[in-house]
């Protein structure tokens, strides 16, 4: 599957990062896609696209603030979690935006 | 095991207090860099006109010094007031940014502005930011026109009427009680001596030792700042004492004691080290990822740390923690003993928490 990711955290230099690429690799070693866009104190960056939302099977922010451009997710499966969340429990994360999707 | 939330459930459940908390930290986010910004140029100013043996730079009449440099750094002092002038408009701001998006930024800067103006300080920015944000969304949620005019709401209505409803309850309503109990909370603080100085500076510590830049850190840090743009100087203090304990602690154990932080974490004690002298707690998080006992380590240490120096009257008047400030520290020398000590207890604490037979992860 392929999941777009936001990572965010209020610093925006180091929480951002870590979890963005625990979702990369912990997603990749699950066998999906991955594309993590961070919004940390340089803004955004990698950005999802509108060709990677058109074939996006979920979507999961990992924030502890308001993220930018949240309403391009409205019509995709979403979680929401704590920045720390990836980084702790990657997996978790992981299984609980499939069954998301596979109750969808 | 956190539960993550789901769309279903989030958009019509999440509570208001995790609701209010991401705004809050929402507003910190963007007023951050202004803080730097404003502090660490001021900051500027005051260590270079120190040189001078000028502890009023702020003064006017510096402006027309015979000393070209000293006119400098007083233009220093305002570019950066401005900076730190902006803080609270733009707290507020983007806590209401942070409730309702992009129309609630415009009512949530002007409220906090006023806010600013009526001496509310810190609370009345927070307080600003809120009724703006759900003001807006009210708006968004209530006021529907069809057709050709619903592009009025988002361009005019919540714009025009949106800033004026948010800034008269902030007038009207929040104004005096809230500037009173400002006023109320910069007296008692002011006149802290002795113990509860102390104590207040170890729960500062502590409050900024618990979570490295997380929330708990920013409400302590913020309001420390907050309070020394009021003349209040010792939560500053001891904030700026407890910013850069942990990143240096840790820093310099996972140099000294490689056998015990291995691959990884010992790259991350060298960034760590370096970001804990410029000022920057958040260098010392990969390793509480790692050993989250180390979280007990930090505010023991840092609240140590912001005990001893305010309690042997050092006095930081520059939210600036890093090592290009602590010259211009008043009673440096126990300031830099405090750091030390709090530095070296957090080291220690890392022989007992951090066992070299355990292998770390490798993240």
């Amino acid at each position: 599957m392929f999941f777009v990711c936001v990572a965010s955290c209020p610093t925006g230099i180091a929480h951002t990062y870590m979890a963005a690429e625990s979702l990369q690799t912990i997603g990749e070693q699950m066998g999906h896609e991955v594309k993590v866009e961070t919004q940390g104190s340089l803004g955004v960056e990698n950005e999802i696209t509108e060709q990677d939302l058109a074939r996006a099977d979920g979507v999961i922010i990992a924030s502890e603030i308001a993220i930018e451009g949240a309403e391009r997710f409205e019509n995709l499966p979403l979680i929401e979690c704590a920045v720390a969340d990836p980084i702790k429990q990657g997996e978790e994360v992981i299984e609980a935006l499939i069954a998301q999707i596979n109750a969808a | 095991m956190a539960k993550f939330q789901s769309k279903g459930s989030t958009v019509a459940k999440k509570s208001v207090a995790s609701e209010i908390r991401q705004s809050f930290m929402t507003g910190v986010s963007y007023m951050l860099p202004l803080v730097i910004a404003g502090a660490v140029i001021m900051g500027c100013s005051r260590i270079g006109a120190s040189f001078y043996g000028v502890t009023d730079i702020w003064d006017a009449a510096h402006a027309v010094s015979d000393n070209p440099l000293l006119r400098l750094f007083h233009n220093f002092d305002t570019i950066g007031g401005i900076g730190l002038g902006l803080m609270l408009p733009v707290i507020s701001g983007y806590i209401a940014y942070g409730l309702a998006a992009k129309p609630a930024l415009a009512p949530g800067l002007i409220a906090g502005a006023l806010a600013q103006q009526l001496g509310t300080g810190f609370l009345g920015a927070l307080a600003a930011g809120l009724i703006a944000g759900y003001l807006v969304r009210l708006i968004i949620r209530y006021i529907k026109l069809s057709g050709s005019m619903a592009s009025i709401v988002p361009i005019f209505i919540i714009p025009f009427g949106g800033t004026l409803l948010s800034c008269l309850i902030v007038l009207y309503i929040l104004g005096d009680p809230l500037a009173a109990m400002n006023q109320g909370l910069e007296n008692w603080l002011q006149s802290m001596t002795g113990t509860n100085k102390i104590i207040l500076a170890a729960v500062i510590g502590a409050m900024v030792g618990f979570d490295l830049g997380g929330p708990v850190n920013k409400a302590a840090v913020t309001t420390a700042m907050a309070l020394l743009a009021a003349g209040v100087y010792d939560p500053n203090t001891a904030a700026q004492v407890a910013i850069i304990v942990p990143p240096i602690g840790l820093g310099l154990a996972a140099i000294i004691w490689s056998e015990r932080f291995k691959g990884s974490l010992h790259e991350a004690g060298k960034a760590s080290l370096l970001m804990g002298l410029v000022g920057v707690s958040e260098g010392a998080i990969p390793f509480i990822m790692s050993q989250p006992k180390l979280i007990l380590v930090n505010v023991i240490g840092s609240a140590t740390a912001s005990a001893l120096a305010v309690g042997l009257g050092a006095v930081n008047k520059a939210p600036i923690s890093g090592f290009y400030g602590w010259l211009a520290v008043e009673g440096w020398v126990v300031y830099v003993v405090s750091i030390c000590i709090g530095a070296a207890l957090i080291a220690a604490g890392c022989l007992i928490f951090v066992k070299p037979d355990i292998p770390q992860s490798a993240q």
